[in-house]
C-alpha cells in the first residue's frame, strides 16, 4: 500500500504511462496523415491543423480502445476526413482556401499562376465527385498509398478500392479532358 | 459488368495531385496538440458506466431486501388460510355453436358453474362420515373393548347371535275417521258441525 502516486496505485500510474507513451508514439506516426486528410478537404493550413488537433483529441478520449496501430489510423482517418466535411460545411472560411500551389522549383510567374489555375480545376474536379470515391483519390494521393493501404485504413476490401479508384479516375479524366488537350 | 481497364490521369495532373498533397503541418501542431490534451479532463477511475452499474445494483438489491423486511416484522400476520371448500360441480351442458354476433350474450347468460376446488393435500385427508346409531357405536365400541381383553368367546358371539334383535315396539297410531261430505257440500257440512 505503500507504492501510491498522486494517491493511485503504482500499476495504475504505470499502465496510465504506458498508454501516454503509446499515445505520442502514434502523435508522431499519424499527425502529417490526419492533417492532409483534413487539408484534403478544406485546402486551407490551419483548419486542417484544427481538425486535425480536434481528431486528436478524441482519439485521446478512446485511446484505450484504438491502441493498435492499423485501427488507430484508420480510425484517426475516418475522423479527421468526417470532422473536415463538417468543418468544410459551417465554415465561413472556405471561400478564402489555400489554392495556390507552392511548388519549390517554379520558373516563372507565368508557370505558377498556370500551376494554381490547373490546381483550382483539378481540386473543382475532385470536389465534384461523390465522396466515397473523392476519400479513395485523397488517400492515394497521400504518400503514395496504394490499393492495400487505402483499403486498410478506409477498412473496406481492396477490390472495392479498386473500383472506386477506376471510377474516380474516369470521372477526373472525363472532366480535365479539356485541360490536358488545352494546356 | 463494368469494364476496370486501369484509367490514368495524365502524369501532370497526377503529379499535380500528389505535389498538392505532399503538404506539412506547421511545426507547432503536434506542440498544440500535447497541449490540447493536457487541458482535457483527468479521466476518472470510474467511468460512467460503472456509475450506471453501481446504480442499478443498488436498485435492484433495495427492490429484493425491502419487500423481505416488510415480510418479515413491518406487517401484521397474515390469518391461517381457510380450508379449500369443495363444491360439486355441476354438469356443463354442451356448447351450442353460436354466431359471432350472439357469443357475448351467450357468454354473459351462460349458466356459472361453480368452482371445484381440489384438495391434494393427503394430510388433509378426511374419512367419510358415517351415521351410526349412538347405541350401536355404543355397543361396538365395549364388543371391541371386551374383545381386546379377551373377554369374548365364540360362545357367546353364538348366543348373542340367536338372541332375537330387540326391535323397538311399533309406534301404535289411532285412525283417523273421516265423515263423508254431505251434499251440500263443504259450507254446508260446516254449517252443520256448528
Amino acid at each position: 500500500m505503500s507504492d501510491l502516486v498522486d494517491g493511485y496505485p503504482q500499476t495504475m500510474v504505470s499502465a496510465d504511462d504506458d498508454l501516454a507513451q503509446e499515445f505520442e508514439a502514434r502523435l508522431r506516426d499519424s499527425g502529417t496523415l490526419a492533417f492532409r486528410v483534413a487539408y484534403g478537404v478544406l485546402r486551407h493550413r490551419q483548419d486542417a491543423e484544427d481538425v486535425a488537433q480536434e481528431a486528436f483529441v478524441r482519439a485521446h478520449r478512446s485511446f484505450h480502445q484504438l491502441r493498435d496501430r492499423e485501427r488507430f489510423r484508420a480510425w484517426l482517418v475516418r475522423a479527421a476526413w468526417r470532422l473536415a466535411i463538417d468543418h468544410r460545411r459551417g465554415s465561413r472560411r472556405r471561400t478564402t482556401r489555400e489554392e495556390a500551389v507552392e511548388p519549390a522549383h517554379q520558373a516563372s510567374i507565368e508557370e505558377a499562376a498556370a500551376d494554381n489555375e490547373r490546381a483550382a480545376h483539378l481540386w473543382s474536379a475532385i470536389d465534384a465527385l461523390p465522396e466515397k470515391l473523392r476519400i479513395v483519390i485523397v488517400l492515394s494521393a497521400i504518400e503514395g498509398h496504394d490499393t492495400r493501404e487505402v483499403s486498410a485504413l478506409l477498412t473496406i476490401p481492396e477490390g472495392t478500392v479498386r473500383s472506386r479508384m477506376f471510377l474516380a479516375r474516369k470521372a477526373l479524366a472525363e472532366r480535365l479532358q479539356w485541360l490536358t488537350t488545352h494546356p | 459488368m463494368a469494364d476496370h481497364t486501369p484509367v490514368n490521369l495524365p502524369d501532370e495532373l497526377e503529379a499535380l495531385l500528389r505535389e498538392t498533397m505532399a503538404v506539412e503541418p506547421s511545426p507547432q501542431f503536434a506542440v498544440r496538440v500535447r497541449q490540447r490534451i493536457e487541458l482535457e479532463p483527468r479521466k476518472t477511475r470510474w467511468s460512467w458506466t460503472w456509475f450506471i452499474a453501481a446504480g442499478a445494483a443498488a436498485v435492484l438489491v433495495l427492490a429484493v431486501v425491502l419487500p423481505m423486511r416488510f415480510n418479515e416484522g413491518g406487517l401484521p400476520p397474515a390469518p391461517p388460510l381457510a380450508p379449500p371448500v369443495q363444491v360439486e360441480a355441476a354438469p356443463v351442458p354442451p356448447a351450442r355453436p353460436t354466431s359471432p354476433i350472439n357469443s357475448e350474450r351467450a357468454r354473459v347468460e351462460a349458466p356459472r358453474v361453480p368452482r371445484v376446488v381440489a384438495s391434494h393435500d393427503p394430510r388433509r385427508f378426511e374419512f367419510p362420515t358415517v351415521i351410526v346409531d349412538p347405541r350401536q357405536r355404543a355397543a361396538l365400541n365395549a364388543l371391541a373393548r371386551l374383545s381386546a381383553q379377551g373377554q369374548v368367546s365364540e360362545e357367546i358371539l353364538e348366543k348373542l347371535a340367536a338372541a332375537p334383535a330387540s326391535v323397538p315396539a311399533p309406534i301404535a297410531v289411532e285412525p283417523l275417521v273421516v265423515s263423508p261430505i254431505g251434499l251440500g257440500g263443504v259450507l254446508h257440512f260446516e254449517i252443520e258441525r256448528r
